[in-house]
């Protein structure tokens, strides 16, 4: 079942001869569940791309559908209320406030729609993460690895259909990296999210089911992941 | 060194990338520098303007002395104090042949020394000034008014002193200007002003009739040569019968056994002792002081002027010091992340502490550059337009003395003093701003700086981690407590800079509050006056109609004639009956005792026995005033102010409670200082009581108790002999409650009210009637005139009355001062007042700004504006309630001490907080607060949320 459907996406910055074109006709559809990784050189357009799914962004053309939703149709009010309900992001710098702590940080999204956090979900998500310790801490206070882990919480809490992750693992070493992407797995297994995740890494892309080449601002690649490299992964 | 020019020059960039918050540095910065210009710069204007109009006015000396002779002369020339003297000498009169009007028959002779002609603004209109003893000038109004004289005749002159003789044998004869009486049978010196009746007119032949003017011979002649004409002097009143012709004289000169003489001293030596040094010299009455040529000369003998000078100097200085490095210290402090960065990036290439220090200073010197000249130029242009508007005004002020308009133009006085301290304190202030930043900036490392880790000042506080705490919280009541608690140094720039506001806005107001309430004290109001009736446009007082015409009879003309309306009559008298001394308050007598130790050497009076004299005095009682309404308006302003009932036969009274003692009471005496005490009641009795009202007819036993012939005399229609009348007091009031009726204060003069009905009682026990007051509106031309001619008849039969047109020049006065005074405070409180609004915006716009990011990631978590603003607002208002918390009690403690440094300084009066203002105060700047965070909110709304995100950190 189709979750996220792009119509010919284009986003031109600049006019006349400073004019970049960060993506060009760009179009493709992402399955409820999936776990779409994309790769591409810096510049290639990825991140903007995905900030234009995320609705951070708009195109210069082109329809973004989510769940049947053009989503740029909307007003800038009903846009942000759409992406707090559907969406959940995560950024390569954790873009935690710095004045709230983790507990904080994770259920702001839950709160901003309005709806009183559940108390038992939270410790459930803090405990997924491995944050029990470090609940009452500001990210100031905590090391990236962690500070990611309170991110994906932030996007985890509202169970939001689709997952956005702008190079998450950018800012982290080798371990980190390994467990945060395994938390990002997790959820996608274990809470059906649709993940669309951003990297350099190739080993990280290999463990998504379909990795998306971009360059120039095109896809080049749309490769699913055969069922033995899975069951290799496995 | 080239590091520290690197330095520079990325500060410079920076300070060109943050070109609006570096604007608003160098405009806030320049605010200031006009501040400390106009207060500076103003005060030393004003006072040169009212030195040179009292210089104008009265003379360019401090003293004037009198009577004296060669010995006391000797005496001042060896005071300290005294710098130099010059002499002058009245010789009295001559006669004037070459005179070509009969009332001006004389000439008054004076001789000057040649620094006298300078300090008493003599100024030639042709010729030249005397140079030896037989040479004179004369007066430009003789030519003006046709006397044969010119330059180089001479005129003979033989002085003689002027005298009036009453040929009566009863019956005083008298003038009220200039004041002058002459007891029946007796002879008396006439004022130097005093006019000449001229024979063969009616005026003159009405005097000669029963006085004459007698000449005695001083003793001096001399024939004079004509050697200039100078403009008229100030003491040559038009009144006067003479022209004024003044020669030279030195010390060794002098004819005359007594002289006069003028000092200078040298005003930073001469203290409130000074003038009992004079007077142990001179006598206490041959004295006279330049109070306002002194006062503005900064002289510290002035200390009650001078105190307020200063000290309003002090505090405004201070003040916009204040305001001024909490503004740039705010801008400085909220430009803390970006500074640190790009100084953390230096750092990591090697810039010393020392080096990020200076980019601070060095910021704050490139600022003060161009905002120290427009600052000191908009400055000077406040001072000029001020002065233009305010001149003329304050010239009208001073004109008050009948001296005429002087239309002297205020000159900017720029002193290389003012200038250097303006320089000075906007340096020091601006460097006091970059401090503490520049300190703080300097201990943070480079990996610090750049990843932002370590916030200036304190670290933060840590959230509390119980998850409970969420549930039933709302996301924008989390976040503005976060941000408010957990973002303290951008949280306590808004906190200050509402504080600061709250403060310097209230505390000026209560300053101003005070100041202005000194100058209707010092101004010595306007006494206690009758307000009912006062829309009506004219009004007759009668003091006494004479015999040809009764009091009721002009009313009922009044009424009756054409055009009349709204006719009301009150009667009032000063001092028409007597209250026994003892009825009066403690707190009347102790403020009259402190008031009276003011005129005395500390220690000098004993308490209890100047009380004990001041009630033996006018037979052991007080003098008391009184006004009448008619019998329904009393009634009505008894029952407006909940009065006690009366019945058929009691004498009902209402007494005014509201009273002062203050130095300024007593015009021929000159205190220690200026004090004023309010008393609040001056009465031992409560209302509903009844107390005794003398009459001020001698009672057998007083008249045989002073020697004075019963028979003789004049007795009123009912005579009491000394009983009292019963009187009772059916209310105390303050003028304030009766507003309608009656306002101001008799300052010490003791009041009551009466109905008419009681008035015409007063009548029967005094031996003169009370003054009435026909109060009326009257359109007709005709019958005014009329009015105005049976006035003049009924004068003269004997009649004593006048017809007035409303308006007072007294209210015009202290308008004047009250603007003057109202307009200089009212535009340092709106340019401080911009001042911390422009610190209040700038900090509110710095936060906005450092919270770009987290807004990038609250909207991209699908924050709508609504919620942003509703997080903001929140956060407002608890930052609003922190200041006013803060500012509160620091701001009363402020107007606490204002008010004890005036009362001490001055004496008692009631002064309080000002709630109601404060209130208005918070109302404004939390609309201000809100106002603004809404326009910065918006501004931040439209920043791209996808360059926010991508930067590294929050």
């Amino acid at each position: 079942m189709e979750l996220l459907r792009c119509e010919n996406i284009s986003k031109v910055y600049g006019t006349g001869e400073g004019k970049t074109v960060a993506l060009q006709d760009v179009s493709f559809s992402v399955e409820k569940g999936e776990f779409v990784s994309i790769v591409g050189a810096s510049g290639s357009g990825k991140s903007t791309l995905l900030h234009i799914i995320g609705g951070v962004d708009k195109p210069t053309s082109g329809k973004v559908f989510i769940n049947g939703t053009d989503i740029h149709s909307q007003n800038e009010d009903k846009l942000a209320i759409f992406r707090r309900r559907h969406i959940g992001l995560v950024y390569q710098f954790y873009n935690l406030l710095p004045e709230l702590n983790v507990d904080e940080n994770i259920v702001l999204t839950h709160m901003l729609d309005g709806r009183k956090p559940d108390k038992e979900r939270l410790d459930q998500i803090v405990e997924y993460l491995g944050l029990t310790d470090r609940r009452s801490h500001l990210p100031s206070e905590l090391s990236g690895g962690q500070q990611q882990r309170a991110s994906i919480g932030r996007a985890l809490f509202s169970k939001p259909e689709l997952l956005l992750a702008d190079e998450p693992t950018g800012n982290l070493d080798r371990k980190n990296s390994a467990e945060i992407v395994e938390l990002l797995k997790e959820s996608n297994r274990k809470f059906g999210q649709t993940l669309i995740l951003i990297t350099h890494d190739e080993n990280i892309a290999l463990q998504a089911d379909r990795i998306i080449y971009m360059e120039d601002g095109n896809i080049t690649k749309d490769d699913r992941i055969r069922v033995t490299d899975l069951m290799g992964r496995e | 060194m080239r590091n520290t020019k690197i330095v520079h020059q990325v500060t410079l960039k920076h300070m060109k990338m943050n070109m609006k918050r570096t604007l608003i540095s160098v405009i806030g910065i320049a605010l200031m520098v006009m501040l400390l210009t106009t207060v500076l710069v103003g005060k030393d204007t004003a006072y040169r303007y009212f030195v040179d109009i009292a210089s104008a006015k009265k003379g360019a000396y401090h003293y004037a002395v009198y009577n004296l002779d060669k010995e006391k002369l000797e005496k001042l020339k060896d005071l300290d104090e005294v710098t130099e003297i010059a002499i002058t000498e009245d010789l009295k009169y001559s006669d004037f042949e070459q005179s070509a009007k009969p009332e001006k028959p004389f000439i008054n002779v004076r001789r000057y020394s040649a620094d006298a002609f300078k300090w008493t603004n003599i100024k030639l209109v042709d010729g030249r000034f005397p140079q030896n003893g037989n040479e004179i000038v004369i007066s430009e109004q003789a030519i003006k008014d046709g006397a044969t004289v010119k330059i180089g005749d001479t005129i003979s002159t033989s002085t003689f002193r002027r005298y009036f003789k009453n040929n009566n044998t009863s019956g005083a004869f008298g003038i009220q200007y200039p004041v002058f009486k002459v007891p029946a049978g007796e002879t008396v010196e006439a004022p130097y002003n005093m006019y000449y009746f001229v024979p063969g007119t009616e005026f003159g032949d009405e005097f000669y009739k029963t006085g004459e003017e007698i000449h005695k011979d001083t003793g001096f002649s001399q024939d004079f040569t004509v050697v200039g004409i100078i403009e008229v002097p100030v003491f040559e009143e038009p009144i006067c019968a003479w022209y004024s012709a003044i020669s030279f004289v030195d010390e060794t000169t002098i004819q005359s056994d007594t002289f006069n003489a003028l000092l200078m001293t040298d005003t930073k030596k001469t203290d409130s002792q000074f003038m009992y040094k004079i007077r142990s010299i001179v006598g206490d009455d041959n004295y006279e002081i330049n109070d306002t040529l002194l006062a503005f000369s900064g002289s510290s003998s002035m200390d009650s002027i001078n105190f307020i000078v200063l000290g309003a100097q002090a505090f405004f200085v201070v003040l916009i010091a204040l305001i001024s490095v909490m503004l740039i210290y705010n801008i400085f402090a909220l430009s803390y992340d970006e500074r640190a960065k790009y100084l953390g990036m230096l750092s990591s290439v090697g810039a010393t502490g020392k080096q990020k220090r200076s980019s601070v200073y060095f910021e704050a010197f490139i600022m003060l550059l161009p905002a120290l000249p427009i600052g000191f130029a908009l400055g000077l242009g406040t001072v000029k337009i001020a002065a233009n508007t305010a001149g003329p005004m304050a010239e009208k002020l001073f004109s008050f003395d009948g001296t005429g308009v002087l239309n002297l133009k205020p000159v900017l006085a720029v002193s290389p003093a003012a200038v250097i301290t303006v320089i000075l304190l906007s340096i020091i202030t601006v460097f006091i701003s970059a401090l503490i930043p520049a300190r703080k900036i300097s201990k943070v490392g480079p990996i610090e700086s750049i990843r932002g880790t370590k916030k200036s000042g304190k670290s933060r506080n840590k959230a509390k981690g119980n998850p409970d705490r969420l549930i039933g919280r709302s996301a924008a009541g989390m976040l503005s407590s976060r941000f408010f608690k957990n973002d303290k140094s951008k949280s306590l720039g808004i906190i200050r800079a509402v504080a600061i506001f709250f403060l310097v806005t209230v505390a000026v107001y209560f300053g101003t509050s005070l100041v202005m309430m000194m100058v209707d004290y010092k101004l010595g109001d306007n006494g206690l006056s009758i307000t009912y009736g006062d829309d009506r446009n004219y009004s007759m007082v009668v003091i006494d109609t004479g015999d040809q015409m009764e009091r009721d009879e002009l009313i009922d003309m009044i009424k009756n004639s054409e055009g009349t309306s709204d006719v009301t009559v009150i009667r009032f008298d000063s001092w028409s009956l007597r209250l026994p001394s003892e009825l009066l308050s403690d707190e009347y007598w102790n403020a009259d005792y402190e008031i009276e130790c003011m005129f005395h050497e500390p220690g000098e009076l004993s308490k209890d026995e100047f009380i004990k004299e001041q009630k033996s005095i006018d037979r052991g009682t007080t003098f008391i005033s009184v006004t009448a309404f008619e019998d329904e308006v009393f009634d009505k302003m008894a029952k407006e102010v909940k009065a006690a009932s009366y019945g058929e036969g009691e004498i009902p009274c209402i007494l005014i409670k509201n009273a002062y003692f203050s130095t300024d009471q007593f015009l021929s005496e000159r205190p220690r200082d200026y004090k004023y005490i309010e008393v609040k009641d001056p009465y031992a009795c409560n209302d509903g009581e009844v107390i005794p009202l003398y009459s001020n007819a001698y009672s057998r036993a007083e008249a045989e108790e002073y020697g004075l012939e019963w028979d003789k005399l004049p007795h009123p229609e009912i005579d009491l002999d000394g009983a009292p009348a019963n009187f009772k007091v059916i209310k105390k009031v303050n003028t304030d409650e009766i507003s309608d009726y009656m306002e101001g204060t008799a300052g010490s003069g003791l009041n009551i009210i009466v109905p008419m009905s009681v008035a015409e009682y007063i009548d029967k026990i005094n031996v003169q009637e009370m003054v009435t007051g026909i109060l009326f509106n009257c359109d007709n031309e005709a019958t005014v005139k009329m009015f105005l001619d049976l006035s003049n008849q009924l004068n003269d039969l004997g009649g004593n009355l006048a017809l007035n047109q409303a308006g007072s020049s007294v209210a015009e006065f202290r308008e004047i001062i009250a603007y003057l005074i109202r307009t200089v405070l009212i535009v340092f409180t709106a340019i401080s007042s911009a001042i911390c609004l422009l610190n209040v915006y700038s900090s509110i716009s710095g936060l906005m700004v450092s919270r770009r990011k987290q807004f990038a990631v609250l909207k991209s978590m699908g924050s709508t504006f609504s919620q942003l603003l509703n997080t903001e607002i929140k956060e407002s208002i608890r930052m609003l309630i922190a200041a006013i918390v803060i500012a509160f009690p620091i701001t009363g403690i402020i107007c606490w001490l204002l008010a004890k440094t005036f009362i001490g300084q001055f004496g008692y009066f009631t002064v309080s907080f000002p709630w109601l203002q404060s209130l208005g105060l918070i109302i404004f700047i939390a609309a201000a607060v809100l106002l603004m965070t809404f326009i910065c909110l918006r501004r931040e709304n439209k920043i791209d949320i996808i360059e926010e995100i991508k930067r590294e950190s929050v």
